[in-house]
């Protein structure tokens, strides 16, 4: 696209972030800075097994410890969290438990080493149960059942059923195709760890709760809040001050909220629950992962005839969202079959984390589409470009404009290098930060043109902490200088590495 | 909760159950190891370990402050709870993401990894002491202007270990900036325009 030489006053212009000036002088009040007059600061004691009844609790000691203000479980705080389970009751603490990190207990105190040092004194008494961890072993007929429907994650409404999206008709599809190829893809649970830790205050002023949550969804943790504590919603306030990272993972009320408040309720003092490190690994949802088994029938020139999809999803120990996987939206297959089966397995919850369902497709069926394309002697970015869709879903048109310049930049530019002209001379990496999922590349992905005109969405969140399925990406990623001019000379090179 | 290897790492705790709380000042061992088979004795042991309080003069962004300390509380928990400074941010509290840097006698270091009670005479700078009244510090100014922040919790650290190395060089390489973060992590991913504050701080300072 042509540039345009118009100037104009603001249009063009750098404008420093609004709160620029807040942030880089430490004045930027984030939730955990907060402090209220007489605060009590709390920690969560967390389930050491995968699956256990708990027989008993026994907080005596730990009440006895001087700081000591209050401590809620199960037996006197059965609070549900609606939003933490759609296919089965979730309360704020669980008995049964059903993984390492299933909430058990929270204590209060005047300050965070107390509270600490109280968890080690509550006693618990677990009846073990049998567990299970791989979605696979889960979905067997013998595996030990973690809900009362089974493992297999299913309950009303839209959950009634695993995920099965169809159209036109798969066996015809791949009686037209020249070729079929059939793989299967993994990718594993990642944590957003953002660099705050979660952080919750409440406080309750004559019946009317006040929350300071660190959130994405200040209207959804409202009206969760209300409805799980049975609260009219003028009695409900939440109040999100400066965020340290949300990356999609935040956007309803948490069960840490709620414990705050149940705290604050019993100690009648204001309450900040502060995560440890190590809980927001174990205690709060990731990305989940999936096993992607894909059969693709293509033409001889690269065309698709027909994919079908069969996957497993591991959501962990409750269904917090979809678990679908949605990357083979941006092409255009006539023929389509798709099951998706979320599976409950004695793990930490996984959900939404930012584009949900994307990045592990994406992963999945990308890197399989280069992979034929260099079986069938292609140019993947040829071949990428003649499946792609126009429209998502055949109706909301994507974003063509910024895409076929990048695109067209990227050929040239690599081009240039192929002829050693460029004085780079190193793969030419664009990036696509497009709003999700209107545009072909969901946001959270990068694009990377290589030389060899091998054309890489590399899921970022994947491959920056997952180690398994980032694990080709990240052994190029590693290689030498060398090495990598060593790949770049290889004509159709499917995975090729990203140089930042 | 997380004690799980006890005698296979060193924590903090388990450090300061070592030295019982007395002998203070001492410079970090790797001693400090708990060699017991027995968690529910473990536990009770380290339970109100570090409780007793020592008096300490912190000289911090040139005021002295006389705070009375647990010995168990570390720096970052002092600045923020005790000073109010809280620009510094914990992140992890084990000494592994940055949030909480903040230069000591010259060296950039992780506040959560230091005890308040070892920094009697020593000189603290946090993000809060940059500025001097309403000017700001170059690189403040090199972070506004190259977009630094984003979420913004990783800055205060970005900052003070970027100001470490500026202060030590002057004019650094690129390459030595960019060790220089090496120990500060961002989640949103703006490395390279952190990268590029410092660069520009330095170039405006020379």
């Amino acid at each position: 696209m042509a540039e345009s030489s118009k100037e104009f006053s603001i249009v063009g212009k750098k404008t420093p972030r609004i709160d620029a000036y807040e942030r880089v002088t430490g004045q930027a009040q984030y939730t955990g800075d907060l402090q209220l007059p007489g605060m009590l600061y709390a920690r969560v004691l967390r389930s050491s097994v995968p699956h256990a009844k708990i027989a008993s609790i026994d907080t005596s000691k730990a009440e006895k410890l001087p700081g000591v203000k209050a401590i809620i479980h199960h037996g006197n705080a059965q609070v549900p969290w609606s939003s933490g389970g759609l296919t089965h009751r979730r309360y704020i603490f669980n008995n049964p438990v059903r993984y390492v990190g299933d909430p058990v207990a929270a204590v209060a105190a005047t300050d965070r080493h107390i509270a600490e040092d109280a968890l080690k004194l509550i006693e618990i008494n677990y009846e073990k149960i049998p567990h299970v961890l791989d979605a696979n072993e889960a979905l067997k007929p013998d595996a030990p059942k973690i809900t009362p429907n089974g493992n297999l994650s299913v309950g009303k409404g839209p959950f009634s059923a695993p995920i099965e999206e169809s159209w036109g008709d798969v066996e015809q599809g791949f009686k037209e195709a020249d070729k079929i190829f059939e793989d299967t893809f993994i990718t594993k649970h990642v944590n957003n760890a953002q660099m705050e830790r979660r952080v919750s205050i409440a406080r309750w002023d004559a019946g009317k709760l006040t929350v300071y949550a660190s959130t994405q969804g200040v209207s959804n943790a409202r009206t969760d809040i209300a409805k799980d504590f049975g609260l009219p919603l003028s009695k409900v306030r939440v109040i999100c001050k400066y965020m340290g990272g949300g990356f999609g993972n935040k956007n309803q009320a948490q069960d840490y909220d709620y414990m705050a408040a149940m705290l604050a309720k019993a100690a009648d003092q204001p309450v900040k629950l502060e995560f440890t490190r190590e809980d927001d690994f174990i205690g709060m949802h990731g990305r989940w992962s999936s096993e992607q088994h894909y059969k693709v029938g293509v033409k001889n020139d690269g065309t698709i005839t027909a994919v079908m999809l069969d996957a497993v999803t591991n959501m962990g120990a409750y269904r917090k969202q979809s678990g679908n996987l949605s990357g083979t939206d941006f092409y255009n297959i006539p023929n389509f079959k798709k099951v998706v089966k979320p599976v409950h397995t004695n793990t930490v919850v996984a959900a939404n984390y930012r584009a949900p369902a994307y990045p592990q497709s994406v992963f999945g069926f990308a890197s399989f589409l280069d992979q034929i394309a260099f079986e069938l002697g292609l140019n993947p970015l040829d071949m990428f470009l003649r499946n792609r869709a126009q429209k998502s879903k055949g109706k909301l048109a994507y974003t063509p404009i910024t895409w076929n310049s990048a695109l067209s930049k990227a050929r040239s530019a690599s081009a240039g290098a192929k002829n050693g002209t460029s004085p780079a001379q190193r793969p030419v990496r664009k990036s696509m930060a497009s709003e999700w999922p209107s545009a072909a590349i969901p946001f959270g992905q990068a694009l990377a043109l290589q030389p060899s005109e091998s054309i890489q969405t590399v899921p970022r969140t994947c491959w920056s902490a997952s180690p398994t399925s980032a694990r080709v990406q990240n052994r190029r990623w590693r290689s030498s200088p060398r090495k990598r001019s060593a790949f770049r000379s290889t004509k159709f090179n499917s995975l090729t590495a990203i140089r930042t | 909760m997380g004690e799980e290897k006890k005698g296979a790492r060193f924590s903090r705790r388990s450090f300061l159950k070592s030295i019982g709380g007395g002998a203070l000042g001492t410079a970090v061992v790797s001693t400090g190891l708990i060699k017991t088979d027995d968690a529910a004795a473990y536990v009770s042991e380290t339970v109100g370990v570090g409780r007793g309080k020592t008096a300490v003069a912190l000289k911090v962004n040139g005021k002295t402050y006389r705070v009375q300390v647990e010995h168990r509380q570390t720096l970052a928990e002092v600045l923020r709870d005790e000073l109010g400074l809280t620009g510094t941010k914990i992140g992890c509290d084990r000494g592994e993401c940055g949030a909480c840097t903040v230069i000591i006698d010259g060296r950039n270091m992780y506040s959560c990894s230091q005890l308040a009670v070892w920094m009697q005479g020593k000189d603290i700078l946090t993000i809060e002491g940059l500025a001097k009244g309403d000017k700001l510090d170059p690189l403040q100014e090199a972070f506004i202007e190259h977009d630094g922040p984003q979420c913004g919790f990783c800055t205060s650290g970005q900052i003070m270990s970027g100001k470490a190395v500026l202060m030590k060089n002057p004019k650094p390489t690129e390459a030595q900036v960019r060790r220089g973060l090496s120990g500060n992590l961002c989640r949103c991913g703006n490395y390279n325009r952190e990268v590029a504050a410092v660069l520009a701080a330095a170039s405006k300072t020379s």
